[in-house]
């Protein structure tokens, strides 16, 4: 059991709902229908879509917390509100102040820049000063095993395990109170898997809180203390990571055959 | 949006500038030596026209000197909308995946953008002791001319990449209007010129005050006082406009970009 002395959560999400509307935002046809039900005095009809229907949890300093979820589930829509990327459209999230994101391997990379200036280019959207920067850099590159060279060349020559190499020396050498990884580690090998296992124990054993999403669960149960289980935008269950964890599985189970 | 947040996102909006201007001439076999062609092939054309057909009097001044100073501010301006309009759009894949003051764009459109006021600058002041003229004592002004210009580059840049995330007829109008522009703002002729309902009608446009005083600082001739005030006026009031629209709509840009 963990301990018993309060500890003041770290992130607090109180009843987030997000909705989104579907379809094209804007045109020719839906500028007339509008204008139609305008003149009608109908109500313009909007096809919303609720992403994240009252979710709340906690998650408190040194301890890494995983969000279980089938695709469609809304786990990349909280992770993006936590981000303080885009905001809830009912109820609240606090987080603190420095939060470091990795919601995609390369995708926040800008391809006609090589390595080394994206780092430093990711490193400004963190809001880190150029001393601070500068001096993160030389762990950064070695942790990312990638050389010189190649971090001297445009992103867009780099492969998908390269991106992910550079992406993950960015977030595990820039400091930040929350860290978020989104499926980050489908495309690296053992070994870089394996060290970045260790980075993330330690983040957490720093007193750091880690919210790390992943569809292997080996992975997830080896490294996070407690989890929430989101299906359908709404919270399902939340608690310890092998309870959590042996229940997602058996939902997903097939079906066992009539004996 | 706070104004901190605007100071405070500045060394962000520095190292985009640089990267945005890195790229802008990559693969690019006369790179940065565009800054010098574009604005001086505009000069010739306007000169051949202007000058030789339409031979439009300038006040004294020689034409390809007085319009000279017109594609200076021109060609700083519709660079910033043209690709300042797009701001966000074309960092769509970062809006949607990392945190950042997203003002930090439109900023770094116009720090990338400078070098297209510089350059022709120069190459205008330097022209003005070649023609036999010297700087009017009105230049001192020129570092506050410069910044009302940037203001107000700001804040139509800030008004329209805002409102383009949403709807992106608005990058669709400007190709037009910049062309438009091109004669509707005194950019080849003086204000004066221009017939007197005209010109009540040609001064209504806010960057006619705002080039009529560049015109005046660099080469002492008087600015029309319409365009003057048309021009100063709205230049606050656009940039409070933006300013509120924007950070009404910033919140959201993730979900509708």
């Amino acid at each position: 059991m963990s301990s018993e002395a309060p500890r003041e959560p770290v992130v607090q999400a109180n009843a987030v709902t997000k909705a989104y509307q579907l379809g094209e935002l804007a045109s020719l046809q839906q500028t007339v229908r509008d204008i139609v039900s305008a003149i009608l005095r109908r109500p313009r009809r909007v096809a919303s879509f609720r992403a994240l229907s009252e979710v709340s949890f906690e998650i408190y300093p040194g301890e890494c917390f995983t969000i279980l979820g089938h695709n469609g589930s809304g786990k990349t829509t909280l992770l993006s509100i936590l981000s303080g990327i885009t905001l809830p459209t009912g109820g609240t999230v606090s987080v603190p102040t420095r939060v470091l994101p990795l919601l995609s391997v390369g995708s926040a990379f800008h391809q006609d820049l090589n390595g080394h200036e994206n780092a430093r280019l990711f490193g400004s959207f963190l809001g880190l000063s150029r001393a601070e920067i500068m001096q993160a850099m030389p762990d950064l590159v070695a942790f990312s095993g990638l050389d010189d060279q190649h971090m001297e060349t445009p992103v867009k020559r780099f492969s998908e395990g390269m991106k992910a190499r550079l992406a993950f020396a960015i977030a595990l050498h820039f400091p930040a109170d929350l860290y978020i990884f989104d499926e980050v580690l489908t495309f690296t090998d053992d070994e870089f898997k394996a060290a970045c296992v260790r980075e993330i124990s330690r983040l957490v054993a720093d007193g750091k809180a880690v919210i790390f999403v992943s569809h292997e669960l080996d992975l997830v149960r080896s490294l996070c203390q407690r989890g929430m289980w989101l299906e359908d935008g709404q919270v399902r269950r939340i608690g310890e990571i092998d309870e959590l964890t042996d229940l997602y599985i058996e939902s997903r189970a097939p079906m066992p055959a009539p004996s | 949006m706070r104004v901190s947040e605007l100071w405070t996102s500045m060394p962000l909006a520095r190292t985009l500038a640089v990267r945005d201007f890195k790229v802008r001439y990559k693969q690019s076999a006369l790179g940065w030596l565009w800054l010098i062609i574009q604005p001086l092939g505009m000069l010739a054309a306007f000169t051949a026209v202007f000058g030789g057909v339409a031979d439009v009097g300038t006040e004294g001044v020689p034409y390809a000197l007085f319009a000279l100073v017109g594609v200076t501010v021109w060609t700083f301006v519709s660079s910033a909308v043209a690709t300042g309009v797009r701001s966000h759009v074309m960092n769509l894949k970062l809006i949607k995946l990392v945190p950042c003051p997203r003002v930090a764009f439109v900023t770094a459109n116009l720090i990338a953008t400078l070098p297209y006021l510089g350059v022709p600058l120069l190459l205008t002041l330097a022209a003005i002791p070649a023609t036999g003229r010297a700087l009017p004592v009105e230049a001192l002004t020129l570092p506050l001319v410069t910044l009302w210009l940037c203001v107000l580059v700001f804040a139509w840049t800030l008004l329209l990449s805002a409102v383009n995330v949403r709807f992106r007829d608005v990058a669709q109008t400007i190709p037009f209007l910049l062309q438009s522009g091109v004669f509707l703002t005194p950019i080849a002729y003086p204000l004066s010129e221009a017939g007197t309902g005209l010109q009540t009608l040609l001064a209504l446009n806010p960057l006619a005050g705002v080039l009529e005083v560049w015109r005046w600082c660099l080469l002492g001739t008087p600015p029309d006082t319409l365009a003057l005030i048309v021009s100063a006026g709205s230049t606050p009031l656009v940039l409070a406009a933006a300013w509120y629209l924007f950070s009404r709509l910033e919140p959201r840009f993730a979900d509708v970009i």
